[in-house]
């Protein structure tokens, strides 16, 4: 990275490896502290000797409203899965907002009434915020940040770093579905189709499978920007192992799976924002799957590979015919195919 | 949505895998082209390679439209995006190619060029409908599967009046490239050719370079299982002894190709126009150029636009990687100083170049 000449650039945001470097040549060192150093989606801390985590997201989705939600739902459940990850119990949120000069009012309230009740479902109540409006032009519509905390259940202790060789990966359901509904309305690329996103709070199915297997589970992870690929890569590179995943056991919508084709992309890159990543110890990982088959939001669970030794932390996938590949992390966005 | 599933089918895939083991002959090795970066991908991210006996090579071909511009042409598009009142349209992949002082059409807007990433020709076509007092210049790159729409822009510019909608031509043909793999001498025993072409221009074109050079020669598609039976129909002919060209895609592609895309494409574009690709060198009548009713869309007719000899990055194996005499972890640069996002050559930023592929789903360190 070239911190005299250089400048940011869009890939830098794309949840992939170029933010990985930004965030280790710029933030990292500017911040330094062990909460920081932890590594993970939210930051853990005692606080009068109870365990909380603190976590926060901006959002800064287009379009702003898609099949299956908007960018007020995504912002509260965005947070409060950041939350969940660490096997905490959310408590409360924020929410600040950066709106443009013109934006409509109506929008607005649209977003805000979504967010209430995405609040409501979740059972988790906005209790402060902040609003800024910059001049025509130098914002895209609004910016949502949220941020939250949550305190952790006596006994549960989720980390990426601890993920050890043998280790079953489990996934709770279809991924792509958001960045599918996304990209097909997005400007200039508008297609058919009646996939919607999966956005959803998902510190219920959390505690259920906190309970169903108390002290199995390594960590957990949402597959949101980067999708599948970059959560896998992240945790591996995090625990120091590598991970070999079963290409037919990932569930893909087959609408999914035909969008990818169409626009040349790979549905372990592509957005979710319902789903999570756990790993847990190979003993627990039928009776977890099981617990999570009883929840709305793991029905689709299933084991989809194993961590494995690998001195590069490399990802691969031993695809449906039997060969096996690299499953990369995107550097930065994914590009549709030219021919 | 029509999905091809049977021919993503794992265990169709491993029954051709069988039938290859039985019939590939143990006393000889078989050497094949894949000659396009779509093929070249889907081997790659289907892991097929795994699956061949061991005495079939893939060599993979030059077949990517980023990957064969030249250091020039960036230079060229670069300096058209920096042309006062001007908006330049691309395909994303373009923007990161660097040219031989490492400057990209990413500099060029962070310098603040207004460049646009497009989708298609048709929504630089509507950026200039939308900027009537802009020039919009639409950098066209690809074989003929993108010719006809750069054409069809055209004419619909025709149609509607608009006048302030140009194109930077690289509209390339396949033929000219396999030709000139090999005349190289690249020793190949046969080629796997690319279905999405044909479907365009139909199987003739093909059948000069078969015949001439007596290679083995099947076209297909893009799905795993269609790559398999590709190479099992090419181990077919060469135990035969024989050299034909044959489609495996019947169920997409026609003798005959498209006709209407076709006529749009000859109508506005004419394969006379010499041009230098990476790594082939400047091969004769190998791109097309404007038809002269056409030369007031074409950018290097509008604008001073020189292209200038340009060195190709030291070190960078890109030119013999495209030419088949390569392989990506044969190049000292590879994984290490290029990599996707620091790429040197062409071949690791497309999605579709060599090195890119093997890097994303080969790469073992």
């Amino acid at each position: 990275m070239d911190l005299i000449n250089g400048k940011v650039e869009l890939m830098h945001g794309s949840g992939g490896r170029a933010m990985g470097e930004l965030l280790k040549e710029i933030f990292f060192p500017a911040f330094d502290n062990e909460y920081l150093r932890q590594g993970n989606d939210q930051a853990l801390f005692p606080v009068s000797g109870r365990r909380m985590v603190m976590t926060t997201d901006s959002h800064v989705i287009s379009p702003l409203f898609f099949p299956g939600g908007d960018i007020g739902k995504l912002a509260v459940n965005g947070t409060i899965n950041d939350i969940a990850m660490g096997g905490a119990v959310p408590l409360y949120l924020s929410a600040g907002f950066i709106i443009e000069e013109g934006f409509p009012l109506a929008d607005l309230q649209k977003i805000a009434l979504s967010m209430g009740k995405a609040a409501k479902d979740a059972g988790v109540p906005i209790v402060t915020g902040d609003t800024k409006v910059v001049e025509k032009g130098k914002g895209d519509g609004v910016f949502i940040n949220t941020a939250g905390v949550g305190t952790v259940p006596e006994g549960i202790e989720l980390s990426g770093n601890k993920p050890r060789k043998g280790d079953a990966i489990i996934l709770s359901g279809t991924i792509g579905d958001h960045g599918v509904a996304v990209l097909s309305c997005r400007e200039g690329m508008e297609f058919t189709t009646n996939v919607v996103s999966d956005t959803a709070p998902l510190h219920r199915l959390v505690r259920a499978m906190v309970a169903a297997a108390p002290g199995k589970i390594k960590c957990l992870r949402d597959p949101t920007r980067g999708g599948l690929s970059a959560v896998l890569n992240e945790l591996a590179t995090q625990a120091k192992t590598g991970m070999l995943i079963k290409e037919k056991s990932v569930p893909i919508l087959p609408e999914v799976k035909a969008a990818c084709d169409f626009l040349g992309f790979d549905a372990f890159n592509l957005a979710n924002e319902g789903k999570l990543v756990a790993i847990c110890a190979p003993e627990a990982a039928d009776t977890l799957v099981k617990a999570m088959h009883h929840s709305p939001l793991g029905r689709q669970a299933a084991v989809i590979g194993e961590v494995v030794d690998d001195e590069n932390h490399l990802v691969r996938v031993e695809t449906v015919s039997g060969g096996v590949r690299v499953m990369d992390w995107l550097y930065g966005d994914q590009l549709p195919r030219i021919c | 949505m029509i999905i091809a599933e049977d021919y993503k089918n794992g265990e169709k895939i491993k029954s051709v895998a069988k039938l290859l083991a039985k019939e590939a002959d143990t006393g000889r090795n078989y050497r094949f082209m894949d000659f396009c970066g779509g093929h070249t991908y889907v081997l790659a991210k289907n892991a097929l390679e795994d699956l061949l006996p061991a005495n079939i090579t893939m060599i993979h071909g030059p077949g990517c439209p980023v990957c064969i511009l030249p250091a020039a042409r960036i230079s060229v598009a670069i300096k058209a995006s920096l042309l006062p009142d001007v908006v330049f349209c691309t395909y994303g992949d373009v923007m990161r190619v660097p040219n031989a002082k490492g400057e990209s059409l990413f500099t060029a807007k962070a310098q603040g060029a207004d460049i646009r990433m497009v989708y298609s020709v048709l929504d630089a076509l509507q950026v200039a409908r939308e900027n009537p007092k802009k020039n919009v210049i639409f950098m066209a790159i690809g074989f003929e599967t993108t010719a006809p729409t750069a054409a069809a822009a055209i004419l619909e510019a025709k149609k509607e009046a608009i006048t302030n909608f140009f194109i930077l031509s690289n509209q390339v043909l396949t033929t000219s490239a396999m030709q000139a793999v090999l005349a190289e001498g690249v020793p190949l025993d046969g080629i796997v050719a690319p279905g999405h072409v044909c479907m365009v221009t139909g199987l003739a074109p093909f059948a000069k370079p078969a015949e001439k050079y007596r290679k083995p020669m099947v076209v297909t598609g893009f799905e795993p299982l269609d790559m398999m039976l590709a190479i099992l129909m090419l181990v077919r002919q060469v135990n035969k002894g024989g050299f034909a060209l044959e489609n495996e895609y019947r169920r997409a592609l026609a003798f005959a190709g498209n006709a209407k895309a076709m006529a749009a494409l000859n109508e506005v574009f004419s394969e006379g126009r010499d041009f230098k690709w990476r790594g082939l060198g400047v091969l004769p009548e190998s791109s097309f150029a404007l038809n002269p009713v056409y030369a007031i869309y074409d950018a290097e007719a509008k604008w001073d636009l020189p292209e200038i000899e340009e060195d190709e990055p030291k070190a960078c194996e890109c030119s013999e990687i495209i030419k088949g005499l390569k392989k990506p972890p044969e190049c000292p640069l590879f994984g290490k100083v290029c990599r996707p996002e620091n790429p040197v050559g062409a071949c690791m930023v497309s999605g579709e170049g060599t090195c890119a592929a093997y890097y994303k789903y080969r790469r073992i360190g």
